[in-house]
């Protein structure tokens, strides 16, 4: 038997067709005009999935990329504080050579004194850096590491930790018992014992000294080394954020957005197809027998 | 025994009688082409009994002489195997259909992936705790981190609620099927008694079957069930274990069912229909859903809670809770009241240690929430870490939502195909009508001009013959 077609199955056939090609058309033209390949996660599942991924790592990634910028300013602050707390020291180790050499009377050697104990301020205020609230050579600790009138250090010796990258932390600190020592016996008690030999115009007691303070300063010397190398991680690190992160954002763009190029002649497609849908099924449609009787 | 001489216009007048009834016929389907659920009606026309019957007593002439036609039924061209595919996919498309929208309503719950959803409240969350880590000495860095916690229990309150409506709808839509149910079953029932009383008095009540069909297929829309037609015209409706909802033999016709009905019919005997796919979101997708957010929720309380109770306060005290331990749940998941964080910033316990005259940088603690908290896999998400939990259940979602989108498009194609095959075999077709109209038409006008042959021969018989001598 013939297929019997009906007037009705066919507009049932041509509504049900126009109306795919009209679905098809909505999503193409949302796509075009936003941009966006996944609105809801069922438009792709899987890429739903990563691109919730990807847009936690990329915000992970700027989140590690911002600490680290703080990080290398912090440590600047710091650098700083220990140049000029190695030229003060270096200042004091000259004026102890000075000192030592016997060439000065009682009167000079007090005078000498007074500069080694103004540079030994130099030293304190250099200790007492603060890069915004935060003194960067107290540790963990909110006050000033060597408060005037002592010379034991008054922070801590805790860490200031920074998560610089996923699994990845760096302490940016060094404390200041690091830079200076352990009282009673720090570069400060070092200087006071000094300024007493030298008050006492003692040269050879001076002169004794001068090993004490090379130490002291190399040991200021070494931290700065130190801090240094951190900081040039953290550069290297920071470059290498950047680049994940544009990958990351490449990635994510390739699953999330659409490529406009395809979208559109997708949309171009549909729409010739809808139009010669209308154009085939209303001429189709319109004629009947009725014309003919 | 001679044959009446009127016999032809008894023929003409059969003729004539028989080619209006096609017409009439043909009229009503052309009437009815657009009538939802009607079946196309044909008149059987067959030779009526011919003169005359051989007998004993008849004398012998040249064969039989026909005496015209007549109308045997008017038939409905249905084909009830092609109705049960109907019906069957009928039900599956309306189940994926429902799906669709509803899991359209649980993605838009979720607004992933965007710049709105969880995911975000999360990595906000932990952006937030960082910054108290690097800087746990600024009021306002607390205070940031106080809001992102806040924001992100309020996140997953509103996911939960949206959720919990979606699941409502859900069992309100349930409670108006039943009444649906048990309106259609009644119709049918009465429906069942005409056709009945139509047939016994010899009739063959079209118009009725394609009613009762048509609420056939609407029940079929709502949920699957089974049915068989007895010789009086009569159908049976059997609902799974629950047994017949239509029945001729109760009385009235039909049994109601009730809520407790449909629950208890999910999911042995209900497979297909809108019903269905309700009791699917309300007894298994959505309370999945939640119950994934709950696990989800508790696990960040409890991690989190327990990371802020091992550090130490803007004020060197004990850390506490962070999120109140007695409230869970997605819906419930609120900051801790008696050690509010929004009321005072201090009680983060960002600090690992807290020695000397207190360690206000110490962020230490809040490094580890960042890095070893999150990146961490927690045993009751299987293993997971808090983001890769929460992207897998969209992933699962989105799955879900995309296989009845799928389902959706092939149920239409089938129904499409399932209706089409009824429409070949029951729809009208204009032209067919048309022609056959022409065709009854010119029957008819023939019959009739036999008849008015028939009237002349009578008229040369009765008043031109006999005439001799008037």
């Amino acid at each position: 038997m013939a297929v019997r077609v009906t007037q009705n199955a066919m507009t049932n056939q041509f509504q049900a067709d126009i109306s795919k090609i009209y679905a098809k058309m909505a999503k193409s033209q949302q796509q075009v005009s936003d941009g966006r390949a996944i609105t809801k996660p069922s438009d792709d599942p899987i890429g739903a999935g990563r691109v919730m991924t990807f847009d936690a790592q990329i915000q992970e990634s700027q989140q590690n990329q911002k600490s680290v910028s703080e990080s290398i300013g912090f440590m600047d602050t710091a650098d700083t504080a220990l140049d000029t707390v190695v030229t003060a020291l270096q200042g004091i180790q000259d004026l102890t050579r000075k000192a030592a050499s016997g060439t000065h009377n009682l009167a000079d050697m007090q005078s000498i004194a007074a500069e080694i104990l103004q540079l030994k301020d130099v030293v304190r205020d250099g200790l007492n850096a603060q890069h915004g609230s935060a003194f960067v050579f107290a540790g963990t600790g909110g006050t000033q590491p060597y408060p005037a009138g002592a010379n034991a250090y008054a922070g801590t010796n805790n860490p200031l930790m920074r998560l610089v990258a996923p699994g990845q932390t760096v302490a940016i600190n060094v404390s200041g018992e690091t830079v200076l020592g352990v009282a009673p016996n720090n570069t400060l008690d070092d200087i006071d014992a000094l300024v007493l030999d030298v008050q006492a115009g003692n040269h050879q007691a001076v002169h004794n000294r001068i090993a004490q303070m090379d130490t002291d300063i190399n040991r200021a010397l070494d931290v700065r080394t130190q801090m240094g190398a951190t900081v040039k991680r953290l550069e290297s690190l920071k470059e290498r954020l950047s680049g994940v992160e544009e990958r990351l954002t490449d990635a994510r763009s390739q699953i999330a957005n659409v490529d406009a190029a395809e979208a559109y002649m997708n949309f171009t497609q549909q729409q010739t197809m809808y139009q010669a849908a209308l154009a085939a099924g209303t001429r189709i449609m319109q004629t009947s027998i009725l014309d003919f009787i | 025994m001679y044959k009446s001489t009127f016999m032809g216009l008894n023929t003409a007048l059969r003729g004539v009688l028989a080619q209006q009834a096609a017409l009439d016929t043909t009229g009503h389907n052309i009437s009815n082409i657009e009538t939802t659920g009607y079946t196309r009606q044909r008149a059987e026309m067959r030779a009526s009994q011919a003169w005359s019957n051989p007998s004993a007593f008849t004398q012998t002439s040249p064969g039989q002489i026909g005496t015209g036609v007549e109308v045997l039924s008017i038939e409905r061209l249905r084909d009830q195997y092609i109705d049960q595919n109907v019906r069957q996919q009928l039900g599956g498309q309306a189940a994926n259909q429902t799906l669709v929208d509803q899991l359209g309503q649980v993605q838009a719950a979720f607004q992933e992936p965007s710049t709105n959803g969880l995911s975000k409240l999360l990595t906000e969350f932990f952006s937030a705790a960082d910054e108290v880590a690097k800087n746990p000495q600024e009021s306002g860095a607390r205070q940031g981190f106080a809001s992102a916690a806040e924001a992100l229990a309020r996140g997953f309150n509103q996911v939960s609620a949206d959720l919990n409506n979606v699941m409502l709808q859900s069992d309100a839509r349930l409670n108006d099927t039943v009444g649906e149910i048990n309106g259609i079953t009644s119709r049918i029932a009465a429906l069942n008694t005409d056709v009945k009383r139509a047939i016994e008095h010899g009739h063959q009540p079209n118009d009725l079957l394609d009613a009762r069909d048509l609420l056939m297929d609407d029940l079929s829309k709502i949920t699957n069930y089974t049915s068989t037609t007895a010789a009086d015209g009569q159908v049976t409706i059997t609902f799974g274990t629950f047994g017949n909802i239509v029945d001729p033999t109760v009385a009235g016709g039909s049994t109601p069912v009730t809520r407790a009905d449909l629950d208890a019919a999910f999911p042995a005997d209900m497979t297909s229909g809108r019903a269905f796919a309700d009791q699917q979101l309300f007894v298994n997708i959505i309370p999945g859903y939640l119950a994934q957010l709950d696990a989800l929720a508790t696990e960040i309380v409890v991690q989190v809670n327990a990371t802020n109770a091992a550090g130490f306060t803007a004020t060197g005290a004990a850390g506490g809770n962070i999120f109140d331990p007695l409230f869970t749940s997605a819906a419930a998941m609120s900051l801790d009241g008696a050690n509010s964080i929004m009321l005072d910033p201090r009680r983060i316990a960002a600090a690992d240690s807290w020695g000397g005259t207190g360690e206000p940088l110490n962020g230490n603690n809040f490094i580890n929430l960042v890095n070893t908290v999150r990146g961490a896999g927690n045993g009751p998400l299987g293993g997971q870490t808090f983001e890769q939990y929460y992207s897998s259940l969209v992933t699962a979602l989105g799955s879900q939502a995309q296989a009845a989108e799928r389902n959706v498009a092939n149920a239409d194609v089938l129904v499409d195909m399932a209706v089409g095959r009824r429409d070949q075999v029951s729809g009208v077709s204009m032209d067919e009508e048309m022609s056959n109209m022409l065709r009854f038409q010119h029957a008819y006008n023939a019959s009739a001009r036999v008849m008015s042959t028939m009237d002349e021969l009578l008229d040369v018989l009765i008043n031109r013959t006999g005439r001799v001598g008037l």
